[in-house]
């Protein structure tokens, strides 16, 4: 009878929702202990064994090797009242809302970072990055830590909005469940190059992590960058600038990448080719020129 | 070792005759996203309130001209070498460099600025046509598709080419000027030594004078319009030149516009509307001077009724990583061309709407007040951080200049913010 059928549907609604809550609250209790969003954890506190205040978190450095699908998470930046320092990821334990120090002492001398480092809030949130597997250009809203028996490993990023919105608003216990999150070795990223020439200066956050040179570091390819076609390279190839555009066409396989150059304007392609280095401008104008022979 | 960055090219051996050519071709192909920017400010806003200064106070505002002249040259310079050297527009940058909240809070105040700049803009043509007889409720629609069609339908560069016809309706100006037989001793006198007024309507007026020329959107216009363009950095010193000529050209075109007014009815106070400028100029300049004024309002609000929203559509997109470009189509840059759309659709049916809701809409660009001295702020810091702009960061004389001309014009568009509020109440 429809009625009871109604009736039915209530009672069904009460415990469905209880359900649907409680699924999500062991969503979340999962992730507690898995993941750490690096938003809701920048600007936390870095206590001491006794859990005094030291100072606070100003960045997450993850140590970048070429082949490593997701780099391991290699130390930690801190804002002290005087400078900064940079803690290795073996003297600190990362928790959702704050980092604990594990030794008694904090080394402040020189907080130098290594070449291959990346400082994740200075290089990756908020900055373009190509989603290869979604072939698109993207900025990252959030970055997810995951954590592994030997430490925590870069998982990957968000890029909803729902992850950006969540940063205007207060800041989370735990981390909040991702919405649009992309695996890390499905991205493509433009991380300066990082030169250790000059001695640090640890007024600032930039140059106590190290310092950024010119142009931007390649030879970290994405996984699947070499398999996008011409049409897929000139997609993404649109939304970038001609720096940008360099390392991509100089990373993506050489034909598809003077396809996707055949589709851009005679200045957009000069200014794409002004960037290549010698060795690849020559291989893609060769091809192009091939292919006008053609 | 940086370079510092001078405003004029370094100087190398002298140019032949062959190499000026070479030259000036170079500047003529980048002409465009410098110009277009800085030029969208004499617009209805800027029209009024240039001749509100001549009619109000004769030339003494001149002088202040020159110096927001060095201002807009400076920060429109920084922002469009920030957009060549980085290959990102502005929004994209602060997004990159400042925190979430600010860069919400920047973009969230510059829609809404924006979209009662569109507004005002499209009221703008309505006013200039009603010059020559043709009624709001035609002209106003047509301008909007017309905007709207040229920018999403046609390649852009041919739209570019229009924008810039349209730079050259503002020669109606100088006619005016000439034809309302300035004092040129007074003129010059002017121009080079101050003879300001202390006065607090003068000090509003002046406020007044700093924000209908350096607005915001300008800042963003330009910065992704040379991304956008693909302009590399080997092309910035052409750049450059569009960029600082653009400014000047601009200036000097709102000089004339206070000459005109201050040498026909200096010293009658303040005007209503651009139409009534127009109107009033007619028996020092002649039966022509509605016409040239009219002319001059038209291409200046239908360059400015699709720069603005170009500029909140570029800042929006570059932010949130969406694509931007206006080679590309609609279906490729839906957030961008949505977002055109969404502001050509408002503005032009706010503008055509009856009773005081345009000048309620209008009364938003006081937010132009609260964006000014934050944007600013933000284009100086990033243009003097190194790993932003890596050799091309501001060099030591050009910062402290850059500094000055930004807390200057920080500090009076806070002033008018304050006293437009107090007003308020």
């Amino acid at each position: 009878m429809p009625d009871e059928d109604g009736a039915d549907k209530g009672r069904r609604r009460g415990p469905y929702l209880v359900s649907k809550l409680r699924d999500q609250l062991a969503v979340r209790r999962t992730i507690a202990g898995e993941l750490i969003s690096l938003a809701n954890l920048l600007g936390r506190p870095v206590v001491d064994t006794d859990g005094d205040r030291v100072g606070r978190v100003n960045d997450v450095v993850v140590h970048w090797e070429a082949g490593t699908a997701n780099p391991m998470v290699s130390g930690v930046l801190v804002s002290l009242s005087k400078g900064f320092a940079l803690l290795d990821a073996s003297e600190v334990t990362f928790e959702q809302s704050k980092v604990r120090v594990r030794s008694t002492r904090i080394s402040v001398a020189k907080a130098v970072r290594h070449v291959s480092d990346i400082g994740l809030a200075r290089d990756v949130l908020d900055h373009q990055l190509v989603d290869i597997e979604g072939v698109q250009v993207v900025r990252a809203a959030d970055v997810y830590l995951r954590k592994l028996p030997d430490g925590w490993e870069l998982a990957g990023v968000d890029v909803g909005f729902q992850a950006y919105a969540r940063r205007l608003l207060r800041k989370r216990r735990v981390c909040p469940p991702p919405h649009r999150a992309v695996d890390w070795a499905d991205l493509q990223t433009f991380v300066p190059r990082a030169t250790d020439e000059r001695t640090p200066d640890v007024t600032d956050p930039a140059a106590a992590a190290g310092t950024v040179g010119g142009g931007i570091q390649l030879g970290f390819p994405a996984k699947d960058l070499r398999k996008l076609r011409a049409r897929e390279v000139a997609a993404i190839i649109s939304d970038l600038g001609p720096r940008k555009r360099a390392q991509v066409a100089s990373l993506a396989a050489p034909v598809a990448a003077a396809e996707a150059l055949r589709q851009l304007d005679q200045n957009q392609r000069d200014a794409l080719l002004g960037e290549l280095s010698e060795s690849d401008r020559t291989r893609l104008l060769a091809l192009l020129e091939s292919d006008d022979e053609k | 070792m940086t370079e510092p960055a001078s405003l004029l090219p370094p100087a190398k051996a002298p140019l032949t005759r062959k190499r000026w050519i070479v030259r000036l071709l170079a500047v003529l192909a980048i002409l465009g996203p410098g110009l277009i920017a800085a030029n969208a400010g004499n617009d209805a806003g800027g029209v009024l309130t240039y001749a509100s200064a001549g009619s109000q106070f004769g030339y003494r505002t001149l002088f202040l001209m020159v110096l927001i002249t060095v201002a807009l040259v400076v920060v429109q310079e920084m922002c469009s070498r920030l957009g060549v050297y980085t290959g990102e527009g502005l929004g994209g940058l602060i997004r990159e460099q400042f925190s979430a909240r600010s860069t919400f809070g920047a973009l969230s105040l510059l829609l809404i600025a924006n979209a009662g700049l569109t507004v005002s803009e499209f009221a703008g043509i309505g006013a200039a046509m009603q010059i020559f007889g043709v009624s709001q409720y035609i002209s106003i629609p047509i301008a909007a598709v017309a905007v709207w069609g040229l920018t999403v339908l046609g390649t852009y560069s041919r739209a570019e080419r229009l924008f810039l016809v349209l730079v050259l309706a503002f020669l109606a100006y100088p006619i005016a000027a000439f034809l309302s037989h300035p004092d040129g001793k007074e003129v010059i006198s002017n121009l080079v030594w101050p003879h300001f007024l202390a006065t607090q309507s003068f000090l509003v007026l002046a406020v007044a004078l700093i924000g209908t020329t350096i607005t915001p959107y300008m800042q963003f216009y330009v910065a992704s319009a040379v991304v956008d363009k693909g302009i590399k950095p080997a092309d910035y010193r052409s750049e450059r030149i569009d960029t600082v000529s653009g400014a000047i050209w601009s200036d000097v075109i709102s000089i004339f516009i206070i000459i005109a007014t201050a040498a026909a009815i200096g010293g009658t106070g303040p005007l209503e509307s651009a139409r009534e400028a127009a109107k009033a100029l007619e028996p020092a300049v002649g039966p022509a001077a509605p016409a040239l004024f009219g002319l001059g309002l038209l291409g200046a609000s239908l360059l400015a009724a699709s720069v603005v929203p170009l500029s909140t559509s570029y800042a929006i997109a570059d932010a949130t990583g969406a694509p931007r470009s206006v080679s590309a189509s609609f279906r490729q840059a839906p957030l961008f061309y949505g977002l055109f759309t969404l502001q050509i659709v408002v503005g032009a049916g706010i503008a055509l709407a009856p009773g005081n809701l345009v000048a309620l809409v209008v009364n938003a660009q006081v937010l132009n007040g609260i964006i000014t001295p934050m944007l600013l702020t933000y284009v100086l810091i990033l243009a003097n951080r190194k790993r932003v702009l890596g050799t091309a960061v501001n060099g030591r004389i050009f910062k402290v200049v850059a500094t000055l001309c930004v807390t200057v014009v920080g500090a009076m568009s806070f002033i008018v913010l304050v006293l437009t509020v107090k007003g308020l109440f």
